[in-house]
């Protein structure tokens, strides 16, 4: 086949073909270009945000706003400084559930800088230049460059079209945190004030944001006013800048972070932050950082282990420093063991005086947690098989037919060959201070490490085992005592008595009857972990039979090697207090205090010195040392208030007369009886002494 | 000259002699060009007769070439990296720890086949 065709013809062709190239290179290509380098960037890829970089550069215009909108200030921190992947603190790690694309590249401050500059100079006048400004002002101020931040708020204010007052004015309440974080505390005011001179009923939300800044500078302004400071560091001196710093009330950390915390700042360039004007009251610090920041990396804090109380006047220094996750050697990657012991092995840090052991049962939605071994000298430890049988844990519920039961698999714990465990270590120095742990964010491939899963099926599951697994408990207990009665050797099946009877009184609201006792006291004299040891002792507490809480509480301080848990110890404390021995009572609660940063024993330690005593100066001392936080809503008594009143009241009356009666209401109040309270209760004469007898009685 | 033919020929200048051809000049000029206009022109009308299977197939392999150029870096780098896109990842918390849910997937899947070989 042949195309007859004209030179002219075949001219037109080509100068069309040309004319359709150059279009596709002038509009076409860029567009595609755009496209490909926004996914590039989305996804991750190695050079992805070189090429957005140059796509960006190359374009102008609305392309130019829309890729700066789009992929900088849509994911980027607002001056709110609550932007960050992971709120980490109090030993809990928060993960924001929103981001748009979490492989993207992360911008550095200088390209920031340099975008939302151009942006602000001639970018589209709504709602996201508003936030280009904030964030604008937001890496200023990580460069301590406050004076830039407060102008580029200022300008973007003037430049806002009339309608969108609320905007203008959130920018002027973040001009006037600025300020009141740089301790300009005047320029700030000023500000506050031009914002309360027009009230926005509408914006409550704002306005409460006002109030927050308003109420904080006023704290600043008092001579009383305290201040934490302290920088952020990785254990290799790394300084971090621009991280999220929050010092949070005892009354908030129940909630996840929210914009109206009053004392939120960021790290300047050498990782330093400060807040000034602090109220009284117990606080945690925590951080706000982006995954790779977090990633292989944890802030060593336990939950309650942190607070900071501050009474006014102090000015304290808080560092924090990340440090690399523990890499966890073995038994790792869902390891079956079936042997009689279980070498757990993990990776030495230094420094370290003793580790912590955790494991994990496998629940519906995630696992229920618990420690395994306690204060372990070494970075390897291999423990009999029964130790792990043996561990105490929580439980969660599992539905069966139309009834909510305890997961039997959690029963059964490490004795479930299906069930797949997880461990993980703490590491301590010796002052008990975490340092560091195997568990948390591990988002990479050089950071996952081995999975922390094993599996152990030395243990075949027995006939009531399957019953127990069917939901079928009671046919369960009654085949765990045929098999007991059988082989007074069996082990497993005297703990699953236990446990099962234990649940059915915890059920049941009632304290175990004397039936349940034989076979917990068989396993309490077996079991060498001495888990079984505190049930008894609050048994034998509850009935009154002292000589053997005694011998048991004995024996629960030589399984723990002379380090019980602070909980069990006040109890026995408390026990001793019932009795009337109350020296005795008050070393262990001094003891079990000390051990316990969330002070909530502190209540009856100061009853029992102030009876012991009648110091009421040393009482009021203790209460301020360790004060009683107050969680959530509730409010927990404020113990230096009320030993206040009891001094006042003391003062008032006759000091002999006081003190029998104080010591007279105390030992009623540790009798732990009802009756004998309120009838007390019901004739005092002395309404600071009620006050604390009631706080007292109410002490869990 | 015949007499029939001195006849036809009469016979036409009587009819065509109302007819005057006056473009002689220009048919000359254009079968036999002298100036470089008329030449262009020439060359401008001039008719090409092409071969219609290999031109095509050639335009279409130029076509290709022109378009999977601009690409062929993406393909490579896909090719590499070997995922699908990530927007939409996930966390997931497992044994304590916080991984991207689709690698912890496959690290378990692939422990569980390691374990089976």
């Amino acid at each position: 086949m042949r195309l007859k065709i004209k030179v002219k013809h075949l001219f037109a062709i080509a100068v069309a073909l040309c004319a359709s190239v150059l279009f596709l290179q002038a509009f076409v290509m860029p567009r595609i270009e755009i496209a490909m380098a926004k996914k590039h960037f989305e996804q991750g890829t190695p050079d992805g945000k070189e090429e957005l970089i140059r796509v960006l550069d190359a374009s102008s215009g609305n392309d130019k706003w829309a890729l700066i909108r789009d992929y900088m200030i849509e994911n980027g921190s607002d001056l709110s400084l609550i932007r960050f992947d992971v709120i980490a603190g109090d030993g809990t790690y928060q993960s924001s559930t929103t981001t748009s694309f979490p492989n993207a590249p992360r911008w550095t401050g200088e390209e920031k800088i340099k975008y939302l500059e151009a942006y602000i100079e001639g970018g589209p006048i709504d709602g996201y230049y508003v936030r280009a400004a904030k964030q604008l002002a937001y890496e200023y101020v990580t460069r301590s460059r406050t004076e830039d931040a407060v102008r580029v708020l200022e300008r973007t204010e003037q430049k806002l079209p009339g309608h969108v007052e609320d905007q203008g004015r959130e920018l002027k309440l973040a001009r006037a945190r600025i300020y009141a974080d740089a301790g300009q505390l005047d320029a700030a005011e000023r500000l506050l004030t031009e914002l309360s001179g027009t009230p926005q009923p509408r914006n409550t939300y704002l306005n409460g944001n006002i109030a927050a800044l308003q109420a904080r500078i006023t704290a600043q302004r008092q001579e009383s006013a305290s201040s934490v400071s302290g920088a952020v560091t990785r254990s290799d001196g790394t300084p971090m800048a621009g991280i999220g710093v929050y010092l949070r009330s005892s009354r908030d950390v129940y909630h996840s972070l929210i914009e109206s915390e009053p004392y939120q700042t960021l790290t300047d360039s050498e990782g330093k932050f400060a807040f000034k004007g602090v109220a009284p009251g117990s606080y945690a610090l925590y951080i706000g950082l982006n995954f790779e920041q977090i990633d292989g990396w944890t802030l060593p804090a336990s939950h309650d282990e942190e607070w900071i109380d501050l009474r006014g006047g102090e000015h304290l220094t808080r560092n924090m420093t990340l440090q690399r996750l523990i890499q966890l050697r073995s038994p790792v990657d869902q390891q079956v063991i079936t042997g009689k012991t279980v070498t757990f092995e993990w990776e030495p840090v230094e420094g370290a005086a003793y580790y912590t052991l955790n494991g994990t049962f496998p629940i519906e939605n995630g696992t229920v947690g618990h420690t395994i071994k306690d204060h372990i000298r070494s970075h390897s430890i291999e423990l009999p098989i029964e130790t792990l049988y043996s561990v105490v844990s929580g439980y969660s519920y599992k539905k069966f037919g139309d009834k909510q039961i305890p997961d039997p698999s959690n029963l059964l714990g490490y004795a479930d060959p299906s069930s797949r465990f997880s461990w993980s270590v703490e590491a301590r120095d010796a002052d008990g201070k975490l340092l560091t742990r195997s568990d948390g964010y591990r988002l990479n491939e050089q950071t996952m490490g081995p999975l922390p899963f094993f599996y152990l099926k030395e243990h075949t599951l027995t006939e009531p085992d399957r019953l127990l697994l069917e939901g079928r408990t009671d046919e369960a207990l009654q085949e765990y005592k045929a098999n007991y009665e059988r082989n007074g050797q069996d082990s497993h099946s005297l703990r699953m008595i236990v446990k099962l009877l234990e649940i059915s009184a915890f059920i049941d609201k009632r304290p175990l009857d004397a039936a349940s006792l034989p076979y917990l006291v068989k396993l309490a004299n077996t079991d060498p972990t001495g888990n079984a040891l505190p049930s008894l002792i609050s048994y034998y507490g509850s009935i009154g039979e002292w000589a053997q809480a005694d011998r048991y509480y004995g024996m629960l301080n030589e399984a723990r090697q002379g380090k019980v848990e602070s909980y069990p110890q006040a109890q026995y404390g408390r026990l001793l207090l019932k009795q009337g021995r109350v020296r005795e009572g008050e070393e262990q609660l001094r003891q079990a205090q000390a051990n316990d940063p969330s002070n909530r024993f502190i209540g009856d330690y100061i009853a029992s010195v102030i009876y012991l005593s009648a110091a009421l100066d040393k009482a009021e001392e203790l209460a301020l040392l360790y004060p009683e936080r107050s969680y959530y809503d509730s409010s927990n008594p404020d113990w230096s208030k009320l030993v206040r009143g009891l001094k006042e009241e003391s003062e008032d009356s006759n000091d002999k007369t006081y003190f029998d009666a104080l010591k007279e209401a105390l030992l009623v109040c540790f009798s732990e009886d009802k009756k004998r309270i309120e009838d007390w209760m019901s004739e005092a004469k002395f309404p600071a002494m009620k006050a604390f007898i009631s706080a007292v009685s109410d002490v869990d | 000259m015949r007499p029939e033919q001195e006849f036809i020929r009469k016979k036409l200048d009587e009819e065509l002699g109302d007819l005057h051809f006056l473009k002689s000049a220009e048919v000359l000029e254009r079968t036999h060009p002298r100036s470089w206009r008329a030449k262009l022109r020439a060359i401008w009308n001039y008719e090409l007769e092409l071969p219609l299977i290999p031109i095509s197939a050639s335009l279409a392999v130029l076509l290709a070439i022109l378009f999977v150029v601009p690409f062929k870096g993406d393909v490579y780098k896909g090719e590499r990296r070997g995922d699908s896109p990530h927007a939409d990842r996930q966390l997931v918390e497992a044994g304590g720890n916080t991984y991207w849910k689709d690698d912890y997937e496959k690290a378990v899947e692939d422990v569980e086949i390691k374990d089976q070989s």
